[in-house]
């Protein structure tokens, strides 16, 4: 069965009352629910609030889930929107204006291979992690908190094309202009940082 | 790709054009996805294999989302065991805990801890440059033995060499390598 349609099932045994099923849909995403709030919120106690409350609103609107989608892009949808809500509602924490249609930055125009080159394709652990940590939260916070959103569902979350145009409720192009723009500026932000760095932030990472 | 009528005698074309630099970029992300149809694929495969460039921006994203997932299981580590809970005592028909979990601040600066700690102890980033081209290198094969399986042979016509400029200002001149497929008994040629 695919997670899909073990997805479903689970979803079919809630509707008919089952509250254990639902625990196990919220035991398999909580996680990345908590994870894409923590995202576009930055704050890590007012995800897990939005992260809880996503949940019950699903757990509370389950009856009307046809199942057309997936779960998971319809768990992703609501917890996209609380924390739109919660932005709005707290206006001025997103301080980056943001318009699909508008021509982006130079920021396409990356030097490529920085981050490839400089964190090689596969670190290990060190103290640069830590700092790597800070300069990746601080990248996407330069981001739009819809540039933010996008980069998560797709790398994180693995949404197709289709999947990311019905959780976000964009057509497909737009889907693929802010998906685009989107890695270019934090590859970027990134690359800058990197390339900012003294020399031996960069060394032996792969051994 | 075409096709002709009658499946016994379907010819798989694997049309070896080159791309610009701008065309293989907009195909990147589908073909990370292996998205694309065959041919395109082919295409941007064989770009890739001669433009450093396209090639460093697929490798760049490569480890942007290698980055973002190691970020996000950081993250997902930083729930603290009852969370389920608290939101299964939450739902509606039982009363809603009050302060379910640690209190204010405190709880930030336990969740960040926690989220540091899960970073530094992040298992090493996977080969995500190299699994790339190598998934990529699957799919073309998946997409050659479902021609196969379908009595379709693949026919790989010989193509010119072709010239462009890539983004690093340098001047490329590619020859389409032969790539014989080790099952061609089906071609009819
Ligand atoms: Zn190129």
């Amino acid at each position: 069965m695919s997670g899909v349609d073990a997805d479903r099932a689970l979803v079919e045994r809630v509707q008919d009352g089952d509250r254990d099923a639902f625990r196990v849909l919220v035991e398999r995403y909580q996680k990345r629910v908590y994870a894409l709030a923590r995202s576009v919120l930055k704050d890590s106690e007012e995800a897990a609030d939005v992260t809880q409350e996503a949940f019950i609103k699903a757990f509370r609107s389950l009856a009307s889930f046809k199942g057309e989608a997936g779960f998971y892009t319809w768990i992703y949808r609501i917890t996209n929107n609380l924390c739109i809500d919660f932005l709005r509602r707290h206006g001025g924490s997103e301080t980056v204006p943001y318009d699909d249609a508008l021509p982006d930055t130079p920021a396409g125009e990356a030097p490529a291979a920085v981050l490839s080159t400089r964190l090689g394709t596969n670190p290990q652990r060190s103290v640069l992690r830590r700092e790597l940590a800070d300069k990746l939260e601080d990248a996407l916070g330069q981001l739009p908190e819809k540039h933010r959103v996008i980069l998560i569902l797709r790398e994180v979350d693995g949404l197709s094309y289709e999947e990311l145009a019905e959780t976000l409720e964009i057509p497909k192009g737009t889907v693929m202009s802010r998906l685009f723009h989107a890695r270019a500026k934090m590859q970027a932000i990134l690359a800058d940082y990197l390339a900012g760095d003294a020399p031996e932030a960069a060394v032996n990472e792969e051994e | 790709m075409k096709k002709s009528e009658d499946p016994s005698k379907a010819i798989v074309e694997v049309e070896l054009t080159n791309l610009p630099c701008g065309q293989a970029r907009e195909s990147l992300e589908r073909f990370r996805d292996g998205d694309l149809p065959p041919p395109e694929a082919t295409a941007v495969q064989a770009h890739l294999s001669v433009c450093p460039a396209c090639a460093a921006r697929l490798s760049d994203a490569a480890t942007l989302g290698a980055l973002l997932r190691l970020r996000a299981e950081a993250i997902g580590e930083g729930l603290p065991g009852g969370f389920s809970d608290a939101i299964l005592a939450a739902l509606p028909g039982r009363p809603r805990p009050f302060g379910w979990f640690f209190a204010g601040r405190r709880r930030n600066l336990i969740l960040g801890a926690v989220a540091l700690a899960a970073v530094a102890a992040a298992v090493a980033l996977p080969l995500v440059g190299g699994r790339m081209r190598r998934s990529a290198a699957v799919r073309l094969r998946a997409a050659e033995d479902e021609a196969h399986l379908r009595g379709a042979a693949i026919r790989r016509p010989e193509a010119k060499p072709v010239v462009f400029e890539n983004d690093l200002g340098q001047t490329v001149v590619w020859v389409a390598p032969d790539a014989p497929s080790p099952r061609q008994q089906g071609d009819k040629r």
